[in-house]
């Protein structure tokens, strides 16, 4: 399989009159054509801001320190303005998370799928519209040439969704980054956006990033997973070896705090603690306060990534000594 | 663009367009919306029909008005209402009305263009000070501190003594000294719509900085800038009477309301009519354009 995407070491920092918080501290991970990565992890853990930093959208006082994004054997990072501009929407193309505010209440439907694709020089205006109507036929919104010049108010909130989707979709990106893109929909709704998404994902044969939470959804549509923690890599994995055996036991407790209607658990063993505060992270391995199996060594030296198998990663002393167990 | 169609695999498999309906429904706009809730506002409808009356009115003066506003009738001075006079005539003969259509005229291009001064220097200025942030906010709020603390007549009074009586000088003078409010404006609302989703959506779909000040964040700020802009009118024909009033205003004969007013003050109780219906229509005037913002207001609240 074919490489698209290369992140080596990213770092994106904040600094804040109070000190520097280290939100995403030096993570990697690679990415091929045709592929879908889940980003899981607690709020707060850096996976938005560590997708925002490819393209270069991180609001101050944050600041890209470090690191390297080879997209297609090109460094993301250090593009000048207007040459991450022309890949923003064009070559990686984004889903938020909340469709209720994603859309620009003063424009019409229509209008904010063709901009993006006038911007890039990618159609003329009639091939725009045409292209515009036939991607909202294709993410199965009714009388799309109706909707098209609709405004955003007069559209539910799954509705929108599948607009902003049409809109990622609108210049044929490479690659798609999805930010929570169910986390906002109801759960019926939740279901059909992820049928969506693995269809058009299907039919154009994009990558895709998808930060989730919800373990369920990545488990039911990605490849492979990594789990971050306090702006590192805790774990990498192909998705459905992780489902099998997390090894981490931060992915472990992730996986005890979900529920599995299939295995009625009497209750859900959440992980307890909270997120370490980034501004001063603990010594040794981040998670080591809130581990259950921590040892010694985990309170005073930060474990490295090891390869524990094919395409696995983790990061822990525990699966350092003894690989996975479990 | 390098690599347009290298990687950016083709869309084969995407549902074929369906077929067009016959009739094309259109999107029911904000604008709309706003209109609906206007036109249920009785007061803002007939301030709206009186100030476009008005408006025609000024526009078409010189073919409305029945006799040039410099034209003296010698043998009817100082005559009271009559069917050839429906205002009565001054001093010199002139016809009152016709004086009065000139002076609406007069305020109403003053007010206007300076109200487009107003909109092109206090937008410029706010949504740069609130895009960019930073030192270039901190120089220009300062600067429309500065500009906000002067005394907004005295400046006037010196631009029209430096610069002349004429009617350009005169909105451009008013236009330089009201944009602050709507600088202050256009910033708060821009700091407040770029922190808004779609803005970063925008973005990360490849907008430029242009497109996001001219698609984005002004007509999401419409609104508030609309009604702004609105109640200015009324507040600067205020200005302009004012300038007049005290001699600063267009120059003579050209007629204008502060200058009618200024004029016959003394000669209330001798000829009413010299006073009474230059402030009168000039009242309406001012009454028509007020509810016609109040309305805007009303009708653009965003919070229904």
């Amino acid at each position: 399989m074919e490489e698209l995407l290369r992140v080596t070491n990213l770092k994106t920092h904040f600094f804040r009159p109070d000190g520097v918080v280290r939100a995403v501290d030096g993570i990697s991970y690679t990415l091929n054509k045709g592929e879908s990565l889940a980003i899981m992890g607690e709020s707060g853990c850096g996976k938005s801001v560590g997708v925002m930093s490819l393209i270069q959208l991180v609001r101050k006082p944050g600041r890209i320190v470090e690191g390297q994004a080879l997209f297609e054997g090109r460094d993301l990072l250090k593009m000048g303005k207007e040459e991450i501009r022309q890949i923003r929407g064009h070559c990686i193309a984004m889903i938020f998370q909340d469709p209720m505010t994603s859309l620009n209440p003063t424009l019409t439907i229509g209008k904010q799928i063709t901009e993006p694709m006038l911007w890039h020089n990618y159609a003329g205006r009639q091939e725009a519209r045409e292209r515009a109507i036939k991607l909202l036929a294709a993410v199965g919104i009714p009388s799309p040439w109706q909707r098209f010049t609709e405004y955003p108010f007069q559209f539910s909130g799954g509705m929108k969704q599948r607009v902003m989707i049409a809109m990622a979709l609108a210049c044929e990106p490479r690659l798609i980054i999805a930010d929570e893109p169910t986390t906002a929909l109801d759960v019926t709704v939740q279901a059909q956006i992820i049928d969506l998404l693995r269809r058009m994902k299907e039919e154009t044969g994009t990558s895709v990033l998808m930060i989730t939470h919800d373990l369920g959804v990545a488990a039911d549509f990605c490849d492979k997973v990594m789990v971050m923690y306090a702006g590192r890599v805790a774990e990498q994995a192909p998705m459905d070896e992780f489902v099998e055996r997390p090894c981490h036991p931060y992915s472990r407790g992730l996986m005890n705090s979900t529920l599995d209607l299939g295995r009625l658990k009497g209750r859900l063993d959440p992980i307890p603690g909270a997120p370490p505060s980034l501004l001063n992270p603990p010594a040794g391995c981040r998670f080591h306060p809130r581990c259950s199996e921590a040892m010694a060594v985990c309170s005073e030296k930060e474990p490295e990534l090891v390869e524990v198998g094919p395409g696995r990663k983790v990061a822990c002393w525990t699966a350092e000594k003894e690989g996975c167990k479990n | 663009m390098a690599e347009q169609e290298a990687a950016c695999a083709p869309h084969s498999g995407l549902s074929p367009a369906p077929a067009k309906a016959a009739g094309r429904v259109r999107g029911v706009s904000r604008w709309s919306r706003a209109w609906r809730k206007f036109k249920r506002n009785k007061l803002a409808m007939a301030g709206a029909t009186v100030a476009i009356f008005l408006t025609i009115v000024a526009i078409f003066a010189p073919w409305i008005a029945p006799y040039p506003y410099s034209e003296s009738h010698w043998d009817h001075a100082w005559e009271p209402p009559s069917w050839k006079f429906p205002f009565g005539t001054d001093e010199l003969g002139r016809d009152m009305l016709s004086r009065q259509i000139w002076a609406l005229r007069n305020a109403l291009i003053i007010a206007l263009m300076a109200e487009v001064v107003t909109f092109v220097v206090g937008s410029a200025i706010g949504a740069t000070a609130g895009y960019f942030g930073g030192k270039i906010d901190n120089f220009l709020m300062r600067f429309t501190d500065i500009m906000f603390a002067f005394p907004s007549l005295l400046f006037n009074i010196v631009l029209v003594a430096a610069l002349g009586r004429g009617l350009l000088v005169i909105f451009i003078a008013i236009g330089v000294t009201r944009w602050t409010g709507l600088a202050r404006l256009v910033r708060g609302q821009v700091l407040a719509l770029k922190q808004m989703e779609y803005v970063l959506a925008a973005r990360a779909s490849g907008a430029t900085g242009w497109d996001i000040i001219l698609r984005y964040l002004l007509p999401n700020a419409a609104g508030p800038i609309i009604v702004t802009l609105a109640l200015g009118i009324p507040a600067n024909m205020m200005v302009e009477s004012a300038l007049s009033l005290i001699g600063m205003g267009v120059a003579p004969p050209m007629p204008s309301w502060g200058a009618l007013i200024a004029t016959y003050q003394n000669a209330v109780l001798s000829y009413p009519h010299l006073l009474l219906f230059p402030a009168a229509t000039f009242a309406i005037t001012l009454l028509s354009f007020t509810y016609l913002g109040d309305g805007l207001s009303e009708a653009l609240d965003p919070k229904d």
